[in-house]
């Protein structure tokens, strides 16, 4: 179906702790809120029931933050893009915070089908020396598979985590543990995650931190 | 010792595990993280019942606008967490802490408990014993000041040995002052007992531990009195604001799906119609409507400030709000594009609704309308002075089916005063016969549900006297309600009798409840509001084991000359007044409207001084003064007529307007 709009809008955009805890749909519709209190001219599907079109490039997990966490806005109107980072920044809460805007073309495949995957920065309380958790890492590199269960309601599928894992590295001791960074790759069904991972490493149930510093595109 | 880093730390650990974590972590917009140290004065206001639930109350979203408004004040937001959260930070150690800064809520100064109704009682000492301060008032020392505000609070004996101190009436003015004179007077180094002596001084400020109530050998309470000394006035007016504020518009935008997930401007406070059930329509008064210019206004400032896809205009009864057409036609006017809903509740039963509805409507995707007639024969309405007749009620759904909504809401009462099985059948029949109307109408896709609920007689209103209904009988009704209301299109719900039991009890009880309440909380009853939370086990076990029955609290009809554990307690409603209702209504007597003759209730005697400060039109009351124009004034509340079943011997008394039932009138 043809859509109209004038202009896509990609924004930058950062989110900390005070909204981690918040779903995807329910990320979405502070999203729309914030558009519509900045009187931004977002534009809307066709039909009996319009939709804001608006479109995330990866949901985030509950619990994690982002950095660099990318959408795009759809527009009835051209806008400066300077101007419309000025005006969401005012209107979203402040756990979340636009950094750059730049209009993108057209032809621009979704960013959804993109996502190649994503760096993460991970901290994870633990009373082990450095020693030890650098050899838990080594370890899970050194493996050649580490199957995981995936649960999607009764279905119960299972998959391979470690050809997901593509790079994992030491980051340095934290007030109560350890960090390391690790990028994933993210395929159609076939997503890692950085909270299986620890699963893995057994920190099954430690409380973490875990950051998306960034999103990693096809080609890019 | 918890800081906010602390509490913070510890939800890392938990609110991975919790459902819908988002209720834990404030950081909404609109919400106001202010400077803890360069603030003095620290209010938490608190919603005894899930987030989803309490974030959609407005009387704490006025508070936390006022507070908030003062440079030298911040107010915060907590609310009961559910069970799952509630174990969590039980196990963790957690104290319960206010969202927006995460502080625990015994450092505030006020912790201000919203109390609409009874089911909450028990989540207010889940929330203190969760906040880590002592339940029973009488032990506390450093402690925050423990008050509570709203409905409930009009009878405030059950929970007297838990808080400090009641706030009775319209808070908008009296936060503040309450705020200022606990904290000052503390910080002065006055010891609770003299902080609390001087909140008493405060118009609305009930403080119960500087009352005494004694009782007959029968257990019929003698009253309830100041104890010889305190410095307590031996009756406590509600407190009114002559004028309505402007209305708040800078909502808190919640994250997660809530209950009502909108703004809501109060178009009209008070109602005029007296229905004789109605515990807001007797508590509220007088009627204050605010301008229509200042309504439309608070919408356009609500889209902007909040983004709310809804708006809710609230009052009593939004057909009787005088500008109600002006009001729909502008919001539509402003907003009719489609981006933006408007919810109007509390409709009239009448074609002119549905002509507000459709206008408000046009366009979208109608689904329910709703009828709350609450009793099914035109001479029980008269009972309960909500006269509509029925034929006009099949009118109108014949309307609202004919303009393509596909389902009307029916909501009814059983256990009225002077209800027979006839008045019951004949919920059925009117159910049938809407259901009917639907299908003639639209065919197969209309349907018609109809929740019944029992009467709870609530303190000061007319029925304050009156029985709750016989359990066996009450599930008898149901029963045959049941047995009738099976059929396609058909959907009846109703309300679970126990339930009914314990709010009855907890509404007209005394102040020996208190221990009741605690040990039913001890025996695990909280969430009573929540039908699969709820433990009839555990307060049939706290009333046994306190030797108090529930049913000699809710079934026992009360003789008009008992003293009421509520009688020190005025809503500017005479007693006079509400004796006249309850016998008006034995007789089947019908008032009018009263801003068409003024029946003398007491507001007005009551509230002389509020009643000048405000301008003539701005309350239903008449204006006070010389050259006043006035409506007529009954002395005695004089009704229009009789019903002609109960009281055929009674000679009417017929004013020149009875709206709804012009054919009964005998001239």
């Amino acid at each position: 179906m043809q859509e109209t709009y004038v202009q896509r809008m990609r924004v930058t955009f950062a989110t900390d702790d005070s909204v981690k805890y918040v779903g995807h749909l329910d990320m979405h519709r502070t999203w729309e809120r914030a558009i519509r209190r900045a009187q931004l001219p977002l534009a809307y599907t066709q039909g009996f029931n319009p939709q804001a079109r608006l479109q995330f490039a990866a949901a985030m997990p509950v619990g994690f933050t982002g950095r660099a966490e990318l959408a795009d806005v759809y527009l009835d109107e051209a806008l400066d893009p300077a101007e419309f980072v000025a005006r969401l920044a005012a209107a979203l809460p402040r756990g979340i915070r636009p950094l750059v805007a730049e209009p993108v073309g057209r032809e621009a495949p979704s960013l959804q089908s993109q996502v190649a995957g994503a760096r993460y920065r991970v901290e994870v309380e633990s009373a082990e020396d450095e020693a030890g958790f650098r050899a838990r890492l080594d370890a899970f590199l050194a493996r050649a598979e580490a199957w995981r269960e995936r649960r999607r309601g009764k279905a119960v599928s299972r998959y391979d985590l470690r050809p997901l894992v593509q790079a994992l590295a030491y980051a340095g001791r934290t007030a109560y543990g350890h960090a390391f960074e690790v990028t994933m790759r993210a395929a159609p069904g076939a997503t890692g995650r950085p909270d299986e991972l620890l699963a893995e490493l057994g920190y099954e149930t430690a409380p973490r931190q875990i950051e998306r510093l960034e999103l990693l595109f096809l080609g890019g | 010792m918890h800081t906010p880093q602390t509490i913070s730390r510890a939800l890392d650990r938990i609110l991975p595990f919790v459902q819908k974590p988002a209720r834990y972590t404030g950081g909404e917009y609109n919400s106001i993280v202010k400077d803890w140290d360069a603030t003095p004065y620290r209010v938490a206001l608190i919603f005894p019942d899930v987030y989803d639930l309490g974030m959609s109350n407005l009387g704490l979203a006025i508070l936390y606008d006022t507070v908030n408004r003062q440079p030298d004040m911040l107010a915060e937001r907590a609310y009961a967490p559910w069970v799952d959260m509630l174990a969590a930070l039980r196990r963790e150690g957690v104290p319960l802490y206010a969202l927006e800064s995460r502080r625990p809520l015994a450092e505030f100064d006020v912790l201000g408990f919203g109390l609409p109704y009874e089911q909450l009682y028990t989540n207010v000492l889940t929330c203190l014993d969760l906040a880590g301060i002592p339940l029973a008032a009488a032990d506390r020392t450093d402690e925050p000041l423990v008050l509570a505000g709203g409905s409930a609070c009009l009878n405030p004996e059950p929970m007297h040995a838990f808080f400090d101190a009641f706030f009775v009436g319209e808070g908008e003015e009296a936060i503040l002052e309450i705020t200022r004179t606990w904290t000052d007077a503390r910080r002065a180094g006055l010891s609770r007992g003299q902080a609390l002596r001087r909140l008493a001084a405060i118009e609305g400020v009930y403080v119960p531990s500087l009352y005494e109530a004694r009782y007959h050998a029968d257990g019929t309470l003698i009253g309830t009195t100041p104890i010889a000394g305190e410095p307590a006035p031996p009756v406590v007016t509600k407190r009114i604001v002559p004028v309505l504020p402007p209305p708040p518009t800078k909502f808190i935008v919640p994250f997660i799906d809530i209950v009502h997930n909108r703004a809501a401007i109060e178009i009209q406070r008070g109602c005029t119609r007296g229905c004789r059930f109605c515990q807001a329509g007797m508590i509220f008064r007088p009627v204050r409507g605010r301008p229509l210019d200042e309504v439309l206004a608070a919408v356009d400032r609500v889209v902007v400030e909040t983004g709310f896809e809804e708006v809710s205009f609230l009052s009593l009864s939004s057909s009787d709000y005088s500008r109600i057409g002006e009001l729909v036609e502008g919001v539509v006017a402003r907003h009719g594009d489609g981006k933006l809903s408007i919810g109007l509740p509390s409709l009239r039963i009448e074609s002119f609704s549905v002509e507000l509805m459709e206008m408000l409507e046009k366009g979208r995707r109608r689904s329910g309308f709703t009828f709350a007639p609450e009793a099914a024969t035109d001479r029980l309405r008269d009972v309960i002075n909500k006269p509509i007749a029925t034929q006009s009620m099949l009118d109108t759904a014949r309307e609202v089916y004919g303009r393509g909504w596909t389902t009307i809401k029916m909501y009814f009462m059983i256990g009225h005063p002077t209800q027979t099985l006839d008045d019951v059948q004949a919920i059925a029949d009117l159910a049938h016969a809407v259901r009917k109307i639907g299908f003639e109408t639209l065919g197969k896709k209309s349907s018609v549900r109809v929740g019944v609920s029992t009467l709870v007689p609530k303190p000061h209103t007319p029925f304050q006297w009156a029985a709750l209904a016989d359990e066996a009988a009450i599930r008898a009704q149901i029963g045959v309600l049941e047995r009738q209301l099976r059929a396609p299109g058909l959907e009846f719900s109703w309300n679970n009798p126990q339930e009914t039991l314990i709010e009855a009890a907890l509404s007209r009880g005394d102040r020996r409840l208190s221990d009741v309440i605690l040990r039913a909380w001890q025996l695990g009853a909280q969430f009573d509001g929540w039908g699969d939370q709820f433990s009839f086990a555990a307060w049939r076990q706290a009333f046994d084991e306190l030797g108090l029955d529930p049913d000699w609290y809710a079934r026992r009809p009360r003789d008009l000359a008992e003293a009421l554990p509520w009688d020190h307690i005025s809503t500017g409603v005479k007693r006079r007044f509400l004796e006249d209702e309850y016998r008006h209504a034995l007789q089947g007597a019908v008032i009018d409207d009263c801003r068409e003759h003024c029946y003398s209730c007491g507001i007005l005697g009551e509230f002389k001084d509020e009643r000048r400060a405000a301008a003539d039109d701005a309350w239903g009351c008449p204006a006070l003064g010389k050259d006043k124009a006035r409506q007529p004034v009954h002395a005695r509340s004089m009704p229009l007529y009789f019903n002609e079943e109960m009281s055929p011997e009674l000679a009417p008394t017929a004013g020149p307007r009875v709206p709804q039932r012009s054919t009964k009138i005998r001239r």
